[in-house]
């Protein structure tokens, strides 16, 4: 900047404004409604329009799970029984694994600032995209029983006995990890946590235990039972702490 | 990186709206005023930048500074403003601004009354400003914006190449044509000046 050029310039005052001028572009200003409600969506497109923010690959690899099933279901018959429902138990916790991710983004330490631009909570977001999830399992189950059971190799009951034990249990472990997990790594944890649960179906096989006959159906439904009560409690837990704990200030994860 | 805050802030603030506004009101004013230079009309177009920001809030992203992004919009408003209405001859112009500020009292000197002192002063003031005007209206639209930002609202290069979407080094460039211009005019000119 020239400051003799500047020094000359400044000689040409600008003339002053009116108070009243500002008084009243504040008062516009106040009454300017800014229509965000209108903008918003209401809860049926809300619901429809999670879908879109779940990533592709999502999708394919729930569509790619139920292929699988329906592909090995009907030839499945050639293994041994047990093995087949080894693969039926394995299959399902994935199924849980592939859901995890998405609800992680929703409990990362900070989200909660981005609540402020959101007129429906991120504790919605969370419920509807596992309400969503709940849905397209409950139809990937439905349909592997009923081609588990056209196929002839095993009641329908069979494979959503022996499917949603594991899945259940998937979700107590998940819901448990999101609930406790800071870092960015609970998608690990999570993994790992199916890593150990397939290893708890796999083992007894490898031994020789019939885990799959029809003396441990009872076992089987306790193991059920306990999955289903423990995810229920700690899906509650992990619904009331979404929206990037609310307490984060206490534990020290706020930035 | 937090600039979107800024319009979570004002859609659910309106304490911060308002302090967004008193803090940004006067330098908004003074660029309207210093292109139109009437009042009135830069109180309205200041008003407008104003409402049109909170009119085009959820348009509204990251482009740095949100003072430069209020320039932006008031330059636009400033081009609309005199593409409605044909510009004042050069001459005219001058007058006219001088006649919004206050004319001296030239009756009384064609009648030869001396005056007093501050009353030659602010005739002097007065002309300083036209010489002023005068100078800048000599340049293009483009240099005078440069020169307004640049030496009356104390903005960086860098701040004007946001503002004016140009890059940083044609704002350089055209801002010196510019300054030598002024300079010509203002600080080597002064001999040359001439009351008619």
């Amino acid at each position: 900047m020239d400051r003799e050029l500047k020094k000359v310039l400044d000689k040409w005052q600008a003339e002053p404004y009116e108070d009243r001028s500002l008084e009243q572009t504040l008062q516009k200003a106040s009454e300017f409604c800014i229509h965000h409600e209108e903008m918003r969506m209401d809860a049926t497109r809300f619901f429809i329009n999670q879908m879109r923010f779940i990533r592709p690959h999502i999708w394919i690899l729930k569509i790619g799970t139920a292929i699988l099933l329906a592909l090995v279901l009907p030839v499945g018959g050639q293994w041994a029984n047990r093995w087949l429902w080894t693969l039926v138990s394995l299959a399902s916790p994935l199924l849980c694994l592939v859901n995890v991710n998405e609800l992680w983004e929703c409990c990362c330490p900070g989200m909660l600032e981005f609540q402020l631009t959101a007129k429906h909570s991120l504790r919605q977001v969370v419920l509807v995209r596992m309400i969503l999830f709940g849905l397209i399992d409950a139809v990937v189950f439905i349909v592997s029983a009923v081609t588990m059971s056209a196929s002839g190799n095993g009641a329908a009951w069979q494979l959503l006995l022996y499917s949603l034990v594991p899945y259940l249990g998937m979700c107590l472990g998940c819901m448990a990890i999101l609930i406790r997990c800071r870092e960015d790594d609970a998608m690990a944890w999570c993994a790992g946590w199916g890593v150990m649960l397939a290893l708890f179906f796999v083992m007894p096989q490898s031994v020789g235990v019939d885990v799959y006959g029809l003396d441990a159906v009872s076992v089987w439904l306790v193991l059920g039972a306990a999955a289903l009560a423990g995810t229920v409690w700690q899906t509650m837990e992990f619904v009331k702490r979404s929206g990037g704990n609310v307490d984060e200030i206490n534990t020290g994860t706020a930035v | 990186m937090f600039e979107n805050r800024v319009t979570d802030r004002i859609i659910y603030d309106r304490e911060y709206m308002d302090r967004l506004i008193r803090e940004n009101y006067e330098e908004i004013y003074k660029y309207c005023w210093r292109h139109v230079r009437q009042r009135e009309t830069a109180e309205d177009l200041t008003q407008e930048v104003f409402l049109r920001f909170l009119g085009n809030i959820d348009r509204y992203r990251e482009y740095g500074r949100l003072r430069n992004y209020l320039y932006v919009t008031a330059g636009n408003l400033i081009r609309d403003y005199y593409r409605k209405k044909k510009e004042l001859p050069m001459k005219d112009a001058a007058r006219e601004s001088v006649r919004s500020q206050g004319e001296p009292d030239y009756e009384k000197k064609e009648k030869g009354w001396a005056g007093s002192h501050e009353e030659s002063a602010e005739i002097e003031q007065t002309l300083e400003r036209i010489r002023i005007q005068t100078a800048l209206d000599g340049l293009s639209a483009e240099e005078r914006d440069l020169v307004i930002l640049r030496y009356y609202q104390g903005l960086k290069i860098r701040d004007i190449a946001a503002v004016t979407g140009a890059p940083a080094s044609t704002v350089r460039y055209r801002l010196k044509k510019a300054e030598d211009r002024l300079k010509r005019e203002l600080c080597g000119g002064e001999a040359n000046w001439t009351e008619n």
